[in-house]
């Protein structure tokens, strides 16, 4: 059965950015609602500027709210308790580039009150789940930008939070890691973790959003799940597995019969994803 | 409890850590030792009162140093957080901003701390090597100018070796051979014989630069309480002024009209720095006592304690 607990909620949600007078600036986000509930992945898209990571930073309590209410796990997101039961990935890696992957996932580890063998464990498994075992004691400041994403997602799922926060999580992985994040949040949704993504990525969120929310200058374009967006409800579309000539042709006869217009042939072709993943797993496991 | 002390333990942890691995930090405090023990030896043996000049000189220069190391160490630790974003991750997690903010000022504590060690040291090597009646204390000489670079290359060596951090290594490894030198010249007289310990020693300069160690944790809470807000030049900049003004408050008080709302207002903004300046308590065989150096670190910890709510104040409600 669906769990419709609200994990975010947020009404007439506004945030404007003023100058050193007070005066408005930017209103950067403009009443918007959003509910997100217990299991989802929900994805909110929109181009630069239009007001996505100010949402975000609101659900985190970075930034104030000028009007409207929002709450995340019930409670105000300026709430330090809320943070416990929170994990967040910003959009550039903001990591202490001194410090090892083992040195920062520890002291993150620490902030969240994790300790002694509950501590060693959990980031000996994050380590290997985001594939940094090799590099686990090289400085962040020496690492490309896909590894340390892998730092850190892997520092947003310290605590096994209930409520997963990602901007732009894929950004910067090759595909393969790319597969790999969007796998990890679909298993983690299955888990009955909620998880709210900001992309640029549009392609990546159809692969994993169950609703999404279009931001468009501060407001709600359109939202909605995956399928109804994309549903376009006077066209159909028909896979047909190596037809031969002559049926195809009294197909598209038929067809054109019956609707009165030509239809579209396409050849279903493989993904340049597909085919780089398939590939390159190919040649990593020859012997 | 143990979660929150240990979060806190954490913070600072982490903050001393980035503070000692931080270059420019181990620049100061060695640029500031050399030019504490050298200056001396260059300039002070043709004016006659050597010793007098170099207890001044010292002084004057962890000042100085302190100042600059405060204001910048308190921007490279809270101010370089929130411009290169770690501060959103941190903020993510459970952290009080409350706590964050005091662990910084720890942190800060902490590397005056080591960098007070430092000065106290290199201002007991200052006295004991200035030159006498144009006489260089030629052990001594030879001992600093040989260790020294031995720390760096053990530090060095380290870093070749086992890829551990040079810089918090060298800064290490240079205070243990400070502290050395003082225990080995303490034994040995201008011409290398064995005397009794600390005979040869000015051990008054200990509670000097302790005591000015204390006004430095007080302008460490003005340093911190900015760097909230501005980056390192500014805040340097605003410390420098308020050491200035604070060295003559008393002169900046009695300049103004005689209204006691106006005089106490701004000996309660200006911190009273002449309180923590001991030169003038040390000429000829003056000593600082055990009640001077509790009455300035009541006064330090009141006023740093204001200076602390009022940059915690403007700082719990900083949007990021």
């Amino acid at each position: 059965m669906k769990d419709e607990t609200l994990i975010i909620e947020a009404r007439e949600l506004t945030k404007v950015f003023r100058d050193f007078w007070g005066r408005a600036k930017v209103r950067a986000v403009n009443g918007i609602n959003l509910e997100v509930r217990r299991g989802e992945i929900f994805g909110l898209l929109g181009p630069n500027g239009s007001g996505k990571s100010t949402t975000l930073k609101m659900l985190l309590g970075l930034l104030y709210p000028t009007s409207g209410q929002l709450t995340v796990l019930g409670l105000s997101p300026r709430d330090v308790a809320v943070k416990s039961r929170m994990g967040f990935m910003p959009e550039e890696s903001y990591l202490y580039k001194y410090l090892t992957a083992d040195e920062i996932l520890n002291f993150y580890a620490n902030l969240l009150g994790l300790s002694g063998q509950a501590k060693k464990e959990r980031v000996e498994t994050l380590i290997q789940q985001v594939g940094l075992t090799g590099a686990r004691n090289r400085p962040v400041g020496e690492f490309s930008k896909g590894m340390a994403r892998r730092v850190g997602l892997a520092q947003a799922l310290l605590n096994d939070p209930d409520l997963i926060l990602l901007d732009e999580p894929t950004s910067g992985l090759d595909p393969i890691a790319c597969r790999e994040v969007k796998d990890l949040l679909i298993e983690l949704a299955r888990k009955g973790k909620t998880i709210l993504i900001c992309s640029h990525h549009l392609a990546d969120m159809q692969d994993i959003c169950t609703r999404v929310a279009i931001l468009l200058n501060g407001e709600v374009c359109a939202s909605g799940t995956v399928t109804e967006l994309l549903a376009s409800p006077d066209t159909i579309k028909l896979t047909l597995q190596s037809p031969s000539r002559e049926g195809l042709a009294s197909i598209l006869e038929y067809v054109e019969k019956e609707t009165g217009t030509r239809p579209q042939v396409d050849h279903t072709g493989r993904t340049l994803e597909s085919v780089f993943i398939e590939t390159v797993s190919r040649r990593r496991n020859a012997p | 409890m143990s979660t929150r002390l240990n979060q806190f333990f954490s913070l600072v942890g982490l903050a001393v850590t980035e503070l000692f691995r931080q270059p420019a930090v181990f620049l100061l405090i060695l640029v500031s030792t050399a030019i504490t023990v050298l200056v001396p030896l260059a300039i002070f043996h043709q004016l006659g009162q050597e010793n007098h000049l170099t207890v001044d000189s010292s002084l004057a220069f962890e000042f100085v140093f302190g100042v600059i190391l405060a204001g910048y160490s308190a921007c490279a630790t809270l101010h370089n957080e929130c411009r290169s974003g770690t501060i959103l991750i941190l903020f993510s997690k459970p952290v009080s901003r409350l706590m964050f903010f005091l662990a910084k000022y720890m942190a800060v504590s902490i590397l005056l701390g080591f960098f007070v060690l430092c000065s106290t040291a290199a201002s007991l090597l200052a006295e004991r090597l200035a030159p006498r009646m144009f006489e260089f204390d030629s052990v001594g000489l030879i001992l600093l100018l040989a260790l020294t670079p031995a720390a760096l290359l053990a530090a060095a060596l380290l870093n070749f070796l086992t890829r551990r951090p040079f810089v918090s290594h060298a800064m290490i490894f240079f205070a243990l051979v400070l502290g050395a030198l003082v225990l080995i010249l303490g034994m040995l007289d201008r011409e290398g014989h064995r005397v009794a310990f600390g005979s040869m020693m000015e051990w008054r300069l200990i509670r000097a630069c302790l005591l000015e160690g204390l006004a430095l944790l007080l302008l460490a809470t003005i340093a911190i309480s900015l760097a909230g807000r501005l980056p390192s030049p500014a805040t340097v900049a605003i410390l420098t002024a308020i050491l200035f003004a604070g060295l003559i408050s008393d002169h900046l008080v009695s300049l103004l009209p005689p209204s006691p709302v106006l005089r106490y207002g701004l000996q309660m903004v200006l911190p009273d720095i002449q309180a923590f300046w001991p030169a003038d308590r040390l000429a000829g065989s003056g000593t600082l006592s055990l009640a001077t150096m509790l009455h300035a670190a009541a006064y330090a910890a009141t006023y740093g304690a204001g200076a602390l709510c009022l940059g915690y104040a403007a700082f719990r409600n900083r949007q990021f």
